[in-house]
């Protein structure tokens, strides 16, 4: 009867099962378990791995955009501070220029000022040296017509009084 | 691929053959009985047979070993057995209360029953089986041997994938931490109920392993000792003395101690009624399909039996193509019912 089961055939079952058992278990399972844990833990490093991995370059990156930021506005401030220095430097410039200038015309008028008096001086002194010659000739020359000499010197010296 | 194609051709075929070969047989014998016919075909026996027609017989012999009080061990072929040799004294009774049974005449006339521990059609099938999983997949993880971190290839990942599905989602999801010691059992488990079933569906072997109460009862049986030994403490005092229950349940007669009693003996026996009577009526379905074709020529004519035919090949390949499903069914329900008996004899979890 096929409901009845056969004794021989629990005995072979039970033998070929219990060795399929262990040499299943041994060659076949073990590895095969072993190499899906380990490939698990791999993948599962891996991944950690490479999330970490991830912040570090989006941590680097903010880093990357604040050092970017900060020195553009170091560079702004520099040129605006440039600016301002060359305006002032150009500015004072103008003014030392101006103050110097100023200084030397200044100068300048009074030298030339001084020239002109010393000048008039030398020639107040030259023709009244030349004027007393002249004299000193018309008189040693015209010392016969004393009337009309008188008149000249008169007239001589009436003109230099004018001038 | 182009083999792949070659395969299924060649599997038609088989399908087909021996169902012609039948009719050939048919023939010979009109007085057709149609029960024997469909349980010779489905019941072990001691020769993988082809066909037969009145002057040849194509089978392979296996091996009988016989263990008899009155003369002691007996080793040979399987074809004298069938012989009907009268010198010969081990034959097998066609009737009584013995029958298909291997008995041995005495020399004064009397017939004892020796203890049979021949190899079968089903043990054979077994030993076909156990070699190729041993060969497949012993050759899968010989790279994962050598090399674990290596990416699997081949066979390998034929067979990883449903040894990680066992794994995480049968075995850990049922046993849960203590699922590593257990494993190797499910695996094998699987895997032999699997590849015995379809070996099982390769119809003119016709081995019929799995569909051997014998076989269930073993893998049954297992599953029973596995869980029973692992057993913890949590396990054997809610079985006899349940939680939740009121006394008057457990105190005079212990009414559901004795039903829980009982489930530790019905569990595997449902395991084992269930994966023998899957295959065992996939197996008789299909016979009794061809069966019917000898039936109707039989009492008919032989056109009614060929036009029979068509419909039951048709019918046959169905029934083969639902058992091939249910081949892989079944080795799931018992590996994942065996993982939950072995999870809640193991489970420390307060419920």
């Amino acid at each position: 009867m096929f409901l009845i089961p056969h004794v021989g055939t629990i005995i072979w079952t039970t033998i070929i099962f219990l060795l399929l058992v262990y040499i299943l278990g041994k060659f076949a399972w073990k590895p095969l378990l072993k190499a899906l844990a380990e490939r698990e833990q791999n993948i599962e490093r891996a991944l950690t791995g490479a999330a970490e991995a991830n912040e570090k370059i989006k941590s680097l990156q903010a880093e990357q955009e604040e050092i970017i930021k900060a020195t553009r506005l170091e560079k702004e401030q520099l040129l605006k501070e440039g600016v301002l220095q060359r305006n002032t430097i150009i500015s004072d410039a103008r003014i030392k220029a101006q103050e110097e200038a100023d200084k030397i015309i200044e100068n300048t008028r009074k030298q030339l000022a001084f020239e002109r008096a010393k000048a008039l001086e030398d020639l107040r002194n030259q023709v009244a040296e030349l004027s007393l010659e002249i004299a000193g000739k018309v008189v040693s020359a015209e010392m016969s017509d004393k009337i009309r000499h008188e008149k000249l010197v008169k007239e001589l010296v009436d003109d230099i009084e004018l001038n | 691929m182009e083999w792949c194609r070659y395969c299924v051709f060649i599997l038609l075929i088989a399908f087909c053959v021996p169902k012609a070969s039948y009719a050939e047989e048919a023939e010979e014998h009109n007085d057709f009985n149609t029960v024997e016919y469909i349980f010779e075909h489905v019941n072990d026996s001691h020769e993988i047979f082809f066909f037969s027609t009145s002057t040849v017989k194509v089978a392979i012999p296996l091996p009988v070993i016989l263990y008899s009080p009155n003369s002691g061990w007996h080793f040979f072929s399987s074809r004298k057995l069938y012989s009907n040799n009268e010198s010969f004294p081990f034959f097998i009774a066609k009737e009584g209360e013995n029958k298909d049974k291997i008995i041995e005449k005495l020399s004064e006339g009397s017939e004892i029953v020796p203890f049979d521990l021949s190899i079968t059609k089903t043990v054979a099938g077994m030993i076909v089986v156990a070699l190729l999983l041993v060969i497949v997949l012993v050759k899968a993880s010989s790279r994962a041997r050598k090399n674990p971190l290596a990416v699997p290839r081949g066979l390998q990942n034929l067979v990883e994938p449903v040894v990680n599905f066992i794994r995480e989602d049968i075995a850990i999801p049922f046993i849960g931490a203590r699922h590593v010691c257990y494993l190797p059992f499910l695996l094998t488990m699987f895997f032999f109920i699997l590849v015995s079933n379809l070996i099982g569906l390769v119809i003119p072997l016709g081995i019929n392993i799995t569909g051997n109460i014998a076989v269930t009862f073993v893998l049954a049986f297992f599953t029973f000792v596995i869980t029973s030994v692992s057993g913890n403490r949590q396990y054997w005092s809610h079985i006899f003395n349940p939680p939740d229950v009121p006394w008057f349940m457990k105190l005079p007669i212990p009414l559901i101690p004795f039903v829980e009693f009982m489930g530790i003996f019905t569990k595997p026996i449902i395991l084992m009624v269930r994966l023998f009577a899957n295959m065992f009526s996939g197996h008789m379905i299909v016979a009794v399909l061809i069966a019917l074709i000898f039936l109707m020529s039989s009492v008919f004519n032989l056109v009614v039996g060929v036009g029979t035919s068509l419909i039951s090949v048709l019918f046959s390949v169905f029934i083969i193509t639902v058992d091939i499903l249910v081949s892989f069914i079944q080795a799931y329900i018992f590996t994942v019912l065996s993982a939950m008996y072995l999870g809640a004899a193991t489970s420390e979890v307060k419920h």
